[in-house]
């Protein structure tokens, strides 16, 4: 009985827990899981299979589960910064000629993503620490596509952006329960050489538009 | 106070970075300067105590106030009720905007064309020191932090006592090296050398900056000569790490700035657990000294601009507009004359539009022709001048000469596809520049204003000369290894090679 308990009154005594200071700035750390959507191909390019006939094809990245951790420096009660690193743990589709080429056996489609960002952020806050608050923020990332599908090929990510909108709400003075919505936009060129699932695809530059919808818990190490 | 006048606060590790990151630095320092000059009596007067001098002083004064310096509480921490104080004012601010900073130019530089891209550093030293190898930066990332233990062992009172300063190093390299080899391990960015797949971040990098920073947040009150030294020795760290080909220039940014951060971390922890024990109670503020003379260490990055040089060769090879960076620093005797050197680097990349290859042979193969930058370094010494104009404004010149150095390019031929497969390579080298080192000489003035008591910024303008000779020689062959073998020299031309360049700098003036 006393193992059981001791979890609750960390968590209670956590949650009651004076920050170290009440005022407006303070030091954020914010894990969270999400789930990421992208809104558009990877990839998309025709073959010439045999005189007059093209078969079409698609490479897709499916929604895929996000976790990942950011660190925000309010500077103010309204402006700040934040860091954002998150891995995208999920898989890719290849469509050619109406079937998916990963479900075949024998398939290496595991495709990862991470992101990594360097925002700006504005926020709105009625009362500090007793109620809810929305923000949003704008700035740069970079994506990067990895895991096997992507081993015998140059997954070439050029630099982005990032918008953000969300709101949270305050648990205690140092707890929170965070939302955010976010999308990344960013160019994809994907360069596959002798694949043995796809052979040599030369896809052209994409813009992409992924969207991740994520919770996290507001961790505040240190109140203005 | 600089001579009964009101200075402005710079990030002290902001202005430490800059070897890396100056021209972020010079636009976060106007923004300090405009917001500070505006309101400074609102810091004083929650800071100073009557009868003491003024705790607004430069970061990088000797005698600044131990409340800069609190850690942790103080990371974010205001002394005044927060309405009186604008954001780019507050502690929080100036503890992250370097960071910061660091991080969002990093993560600029991520691609491999356009501005700023990561390539650039990499291309610098692939023209001028391709075999450079040196392993120093395996010590000097932790010297900083080693050094501030020892000051602290040896009985130079820091901000924490022994034992807590020892736990919040420990702690924040601990931060730092969960933070960076989860992300190495996650993002398998392939490292410039080709080594493996692990670049992205640089954990060199960011174990000298969060070295750097402790250093900083134990001894800096003490003399900003701490801070100095630990920002320059991470900074070097960083910049060896893209010399030895191990690193991108976004490795080194993003690593740089998660290291400061993961220090902070530290102190931000150290303070929830342990409150203000193992604190040392904060120095006194000591009463400023005279200004002392001029001698400074300044920083460059300028635009450059070929006078005459390359144009001579029938205008096949056209220098376009470049850039120029680099280091100088004097030493003054009096206010008015010193003795220094300087170290800059410039680089033009080349127009070979009108360039055609006279062997058939190479003209069959070749998709294009890819000419490498054209480099010179100079190592100069000579007088340096100042003039005082007013309490913030200086007027600077030098008439330096010594070595200078042109880098050895090649003319490389981009092969088609098709010869490709047939080489192996997708890019053979053609022809070989080889400049000899000469004597060349500089003369430059610049104006200076300061924007703190220890930090100026410049505006500079030079003119450097001097006149190599070159040997060219075409490509013959290729040794068992496919390495390309170059015939006897084939011409000796000797270029008057002049430019101009302007820019702006950031001095650390040392009086």
């Amino acid at each position: 009985m006393g193992k059981r308990i001791w979890p609750l009154a960390v968590l209670l005594t956590l949650l009651s827990a004076e920050p170290l200071t009440g005022q407006a700035a303070s030091l954020d750390f914010v894990p969270f899981v999400g789930v990421m959507v992208p809104t558009s191909d990877l990839a998309r390019t025709s073959f010439v299979t045999s005189p007059g006939d093209t078969t079409r094809l698609a490479i897709r990245q499916n929604i895929s589960v996000q976790m990942g951790a950011r660190l925000v420096a309010w500077w103010s009660k309204s402006v700040g910064w934040e860091a954002n690193f998150a891995y995208t743990l999920g898989s890719a589709k290849a469509e050619a000629g109406g079937s998916d080429l990963c479900e075949q056996s024998d398939a290496k489609c595991g495709a990862n993503v991470w992101y990594i960002s360097s925002k700006i952020m504005f926020r709105y806050a009625p009362e500090e620490y007793t109620g809810w608050s929305l923000f949003g923020g704008v700035g740069l990332a970079v994506a990067g596509h990895v895991g096997d599908f992507w081993e015998a090929s140059q997954a070439q990510t050029d630099l982005g952006g990032v918008l953000n909108v969300g709101g949270s709400y305050d648990l205690s003075k140092r707890f929170a329960i965070r939302v955010d919505l976010e999308d990344y936009i960013y160019q994809f060129k994907a360069t596959i050489e002798n694949d043995p699932l796809l052979g040599t695809v030369q896809a052209s530059s994409k813009w992409q538009n992924d969207l991740v919808l994520s919770a996290g818990l507001v961790i505040r190490l240190s109140g203005v | 106070m600089l001579n009964g006048k009101e200075v402005t606060e710079v990030p002290r590790s902001l202005a430490a970075i800059l070897p890396l990151l100056l021209p972020l630095f010079l636009a976060q320092t106007a923004v300090a300067q405009t917001s500070e000059s505006s309101q400074p009596e609102l810091l004083q007067s929650s800071l100073a105590v009557p009868g003491e001098p003024s705790p607004v002083l430069s970061v990088f004064d000797p005698y600044a106030t131990a409340a800069l310096f609190q850690p942790s509480s103080a990371f974010l921490t205001q002394t005044v009720p927060e309405e009186e104080v604008k954001w780019y004012q507050s502690t929080g601010f100036k503890r992250t905007i370097a960071p910061a900073t660091l991080i969002t130019i990093g993560l600029f530089t991520f691609k491999d064309e356009g501005f700023l891209n990561r390539q650039e550093v990499r291309d610098w030293r692939e023209t001028f020191i391709p075999e450079f190898e040196d392993h120093t930066d395996d010590y000097t990332q932790f010297t900083s932090g080693l050094l501030a233990l020892g000051l602290n062992a040896f009985g130079v009172k820091g901000t924490s006592k022994f034992w807590r300063a020892t736990v919040t190093y420990a702690g924040g390299l601990g931060i730092m090296m969960v933070t960076i080899h989860s992300i190495k391990e996650l993002t398998e960015v392939k490292r410039p050398d080709g080594s493996s797949n692990n670049s992205f971040p640089s954990g060199h990098t960011a174990a000298s900056f969060a070295s750097a920073r402790f250093l900083d947040r134990e001894y800096g009150h003490v003399s900003y000569l701490y801070s100095l030294a630990g920002y320059t020795m991470a900074a070097y760290t960083g910049v060896m790490r893209q010399l030895n080909n191990r690193h991108w220039e976004t490795d080194v940014l993003v690593g740089a700035g998660i290291g400061m951060l993961s220090t902070d971390l530290a102190y931000v922890l150290m303070d929830n657990i342990f409150g203000d024990k193992g604190k040392n109670p904060p120095r006194e503020p000591k009463p400023e000294g005279p200004r002392g003379n001029p001698s400074f260490l300044d920083y460059r990055l300028g635009y450059a601009r070929q006078v005459s040089g390359l144009e001579d060769r029938g205008e096949l090879f056209t220098a376009e507009n470049g850039w120029q960076m680099g280091i100088e620093g004097a030493f003054f005797f009096n206010d008015y004359i010193g003795v220094g050197g300087e170290l800059s680097v410039t680089g033009f990349p080349i127009d070979d539009s009108n360039f055609i290859p006279e062997d058939p042979v190479v003209i069959e193969v070749t998709e294009e022709i890819n000419t490498q930058p054209f480099g010179n370094e100079s190592l100069f010494i000579g007088p340096f001048f100042h003039l005082p104009l007013g309490e913030r404004f200086g007027l600077n010149g030098k008439l330096t000469g010594g070595w200078s150095n042109g880098a050895q390019a090649t003319i490389n031929a981009q092969l088609k596809p098709e010869y490709q497969e047939e080489f192996g390579v997708a890019e053979v080298p053609i022809a070989v520049f080889d400049p000899k080192d000469t004597f060349g000489f500089a003369a430059g003035v610049a104006i200076r204003a300061m924007v703190s008591k220890r930090i100026g910024i410049r505006l500079f303008g030079e003119y450097n000369y001097s006149s190599p000779d070159y040997q060219i020689s075409s490509l013959v062959s290729f040794d068992q290894e496919g390495n390309p073998e170059f015939g006897p020299v084939e011409e000796v031309v000797n270029v008057d090679f002049s430019y101009m360049a302007a820019g702006l700098s950031v001095s650390a003036v040392l009086w």
